[in-house]
């Protein structure tokens, strides 16, 4: 049985005196600290980056990890676009499942407020493809047109996307490591300043700085040992097209689909038992769509459910999602989400979640996507 | 700065693409662009169908957003797509304006 | 025989009125509009060059004739404003018309007219044999600096002309050119706004030139201005045309369906092109038509030309897409330039 035994996220945000690496270290070293686990016990390490080749001329992360722990233990880097966290926590649970007995360290880190916000913006555009790229798109655009295609064919209006971001903002307003503490009302989100019609400001995850670690092992005298756990009862992975005009469908991630079907047959669970989620919010349609593609709610119904709040905390649906305040309000430093999501369903499933904690859980899912959905991760854990 | 080897590679599906004709599948209005197309801010971009069935993207020449209505129809033409600084080789692609 | 096969254009869609121009510097623009005899020009789009309007001009001229590609083996690209300084136009347009490997392909520069110089030189090349046809394309999306004369006329768009020995709408009957060296408008490189010599730009440079090259040809066919349906002048503005005219014993009433200046501006290398194009769209089978352009430096290229009957195949859009346009503040018309 492969656990999670620890989680450590730094601020999400500004964190100007903060560089990339040294957001690494303090991931990792609070991992260590709040588990007792010494370095020495540590078997490889699996680290998640998208940009930070293309911002700051840096690669071999690796490398760089290897010098700030001074180890010689492997380490390995993944990139899938946004879904870089969620392929480098499968990954590191396919060595573990190939290791048995070892522990690893799951770190995901991104900076991405050294730079203008155009640079960050063409950055984050490698992910999409070079027709994309030449149409002088931009990743609020690519989730536009798939938007406007939803609400159009379903006959919603924007308020039934706005209402995903009040949603998230007010579940960040409980998490001290959130980007944006602010709640927000949906005048506010329908009123703010246009990115890329019909989404606005607050309709799009902001550019953050941040790093998320989580700590895997399937050595049973750790878990056994350890302060908090829970268990990993499926890592499932798809792919699908770069570009939007390769997809068979534009009113669904079919990444998300697969994915989520293979998770949920692993996992040997249903829809109904999943307690808590942390969904790939990178824009508020794409909640909508996740809620749809993982089967929790009817294609065409997401719309007018996310207008009632009934994934909000407090409400007296059957699942809250993203309690952490997800990609809109807690922040997307793209390298890490993937991780803190799954971090955060670690939190509601050990009781740790304080302000936002959710009673009775014993099954918290993690959706993670790359891109436009070029990638999907969904992760099912259990307490 | 964009090699001119990939844009002389990309420009013979360009070429394929011209004096085509399509339908509106969806579109958006960029207001935060790239630095490449910071000069045509705001300008909306179109995923359009052909006729033979390709789908693809593309900036849309005219500027009324209200004229946008997903349905209707287009057809390709030849335009600059990035303005760039001066050195850069010219990069020329597909964009719609109105069917005739 | 020599003549035109066929012949497209391009206007591009909006338009900056005079008085606009005028009064963001505080000028009369009832005077400039009088003095000019201009009331508004076209403006290209910021993502438009004389390339991208070259390009929809030749694909009309192709469309409206049965000529193959395989027989256009040279492509004349004629611009005061190409893209590069340094790297040809003409191959990229033949490249996205179809037209690859064994053809020639030359760019020229000669102020406004650098496409007609192009039409003497086709003669020679399908003359000699080199090739059956030759495609002219003359296209520019002229600046003027702010504040200066110019800004007022300098304007957008292209005309192609497909040149051939069979198959002709257009005879030409014969072509001559008068040159020397006056400087009468220039760029040097690297500089981004051309400079002119004022009132030199008139009588030494403009009419000069045209008299002199109008003369010669007019004597040695043995023809008189009243042999002519219409007569077409290049166009720096909405006067020097008539003025030339009458210099040379053109009425009024012959030059006045030419002169798109009024409300298009002068679009360069395309400018008197676009006047013969607006000609051809009412002239008759076996009207002949005077043509002479004017290109600073200083040089005209003349022509006569007589109409056949196969001009009625053609579709006459030519003022329906002169109306199709849409007016732009000075705001807009600096980004579409790039000037801001």
């Amino acid at each position: 049985m492969i656990s999670v035994v620890g989680y450590y996220s730094t601020q999400f945000g500004e964190l100007w005196e903060r560089s990339l690496f040294d957001l690494v270290k303090e991931s990792i070293d609070g991992l260590l600290k709040e588990t007792k686990i010494d370095k020495k016990e540590i078997d490889a390490i699996f680290f998640s980056n998208m940009m930070s080749g293309i911002l700051e001329n840096n690669l071999h992360g690796s490398s760089k990890i290897a010098q700030l722990l001074k180890t010689h233990i492997p380490v390995f880097r993944s990139e899938a676009a946004c879904a870089s966290g969620g392929m480098a926590v499968y990954l590191a649970i396919q060595y573990l499942k190939a290791n048995p007995g070892k522990t690893v360290i799951v770190v995901g880190a991104e900076k991405m407020t050294d730079f203008a916000p155009e640079e960050a913006v063409e950055g984050l555009m490698a992910a999409a493809s070079g027709e994309e790229q030449e149409a002088g798109l931009t990743f609020p655009g690519l989730y536009a047109l798939l938007a406007q295609i939803y609400l159009s064919k379903y006959n919603y209006k924007h308020s039934h996307m706005g209402a995903i971001s009040v949603k998230n903002h007010f579940h960040a307003s409980l998490n001290e490591k959130a980007h944006f503490k602010k709640k927000v009302t949906l005048e506010q989100v329908l009123g703010s300043p246009k990115i890329a019609w019909p989404l606005g400001v607050l309709d799009c995850s902001p550019i953050s700085d941040g790093a998320s670690s989580i700590m895997l092992t399937s050595d049973n005298i750790k878990i056994k040992k350890a302060k908090h756990t829970c268990c990993i009862l499926s890592s499932e992975i798809a792919s699908d097209s770069i570009s939007l005009t390769e997809r068979e469908k534009l009113n669904s991630l079919i990444s998300t689909v697969v994915a989520g079907n293979k998770a949920f047959r692993a996992a040997g669970i249903k829809r109904s038992d999943i307690r808590v989620a942390e969904l790939h919010d990178c824009f508020s349609i794409a909640e909508i769509l996740g809620m749809e593609d993982l089967g929790f709610w009817k294609k065409g119904e997401g719309g007018a459910r996310a207008l009632e709040y009934e994934t909000m905390l407090g409400n007296s649906g059957d699942m809250v999602v993203n309690t952490s305040g997800g990609l809109k309000a807690a922040g997307h430093p793209v390298g890490a989400t993937g991780i803190k999501q799954i971090g955060e369903v670690f939190l509601q499933l050990t009781g740790q979640a304080g302000k936002r904690q959710v009673q009775n859980v014993h099954y918290g899912l993690a959706q993670n996507v790359g891109g436009s959905g070029g990638t999907a991760v969904v992760t099912i854990l259990g307490a | 700065m964009i090699s001119p080897v990939k844009i002389w590679r990309r420009q013979k599906n360009v070429r394929s693409l011209l004096n085509k004709k399509g339908v509106v599948l969806s579109w958006t209005v960029i207001y935060a662009p790239p630095n490449d197309f910071k000069k045509c801010a705001p300008y909306s971009v179109l995923l359009v169908q052909l006729d033979d069935g390709e789908k693809l993207v593309g900036q849309y020449v005219e500027t009324q957003q209200e004229e946008i209505k997903i349905g209707m129809r287009v057809r390709t033409i030849l335009r600059k797509t990035r303005i760039t600084n001066h050195e850069d080789v010219i990069s020329y692609g597909i964009k719609f304006t109105n069917e005739l | 025989m020599f003549g035109i096969v066929s012949y497209g254009y391009y206007i591009p869609h909006s338009r900056i009125k005079i008085e606009d121009i005028a009064s963001v510097w505080g000028k009369n623009s009832v005077d400039i509009i009088r003095s000019l005899g201009i009331k508004e020009k076209s403006v290209a789009a910021i993502d438009e060059d004389s390339l991208t309007m070259a390009y929809e001009s030749s694909c009309m001229a192709l469309k409206n004739s049965k000529a193959k590609i395989e027989d256009i083996k040279s492509v004349l690209f004629g611009s005061e404003s190409p893209p590069y300084a340094v790297n040809p136009t003409s191959t990229t347009l033949a490249y996205f018309l179809g037209i690859e490997r064994q053809y020639l392909a030359s760019d020229m520069q000669f102020a406004c007219k650098a496409a007609t110089g192009g039409i003497i030189m086709a003669n020679g090349l399908i003359a000699s044999g080199a090739t059956k046809n030759v495609l002219v394309v003359a296209s520019d999306k002229a600046t003027g600096r702010p504040h200066d004369a110019l800004e007022y006329t300098a304007a957008s768009g292209s005309v192609a002309l497909l040149l051939g020995k069979t198959n002709l709408m257009v005879r030409i009957v014969d072509m001559t050119s008068y040159s020397s060296d006056t400087p009468d408008f220039w760029r040097r490189e690297g500089i981004r706004y051309p400079s002119h010599g004022g009132r030199f730009t008139g009588k030494p440079s403009y009419f000069h030139h045209i008299f002199q090259a109008s003369t010669t040809i007019l004597k040695k066919n043995k023809m008189n201005p009243k042999d002519f349906a219409y007569a077409v002048f290049h166009m720096p503005n909405g006067k020097f045309p008539l003025v030339v005219g009458a210099m040379l014993g053109f009425t009024e009433k012959q030059i006045l369906p030419s002169l798109v200046v009024t409300t298009l501006g002068n679009s360069y290398t395309a400018s008197g092109l676009m006047g013969l194009v607006s000609v051809l769209e009412v002239a008759k089978p076996n009207d002949y038509i005077y043509f002479a352009s004017y290109g600073s430096g200083a040089g005209s290229d003349a022509f006569i030309m007589q109409v056949t009957p196969q001009l009625k195949k053609i579709k006459k859009e030519f003022k329906l897409k002169m109306g199709n346009k849409k007016y732009i503040d000075y705001a807009h018309y600096l980004k579409s330039m790039e000037i801001i």
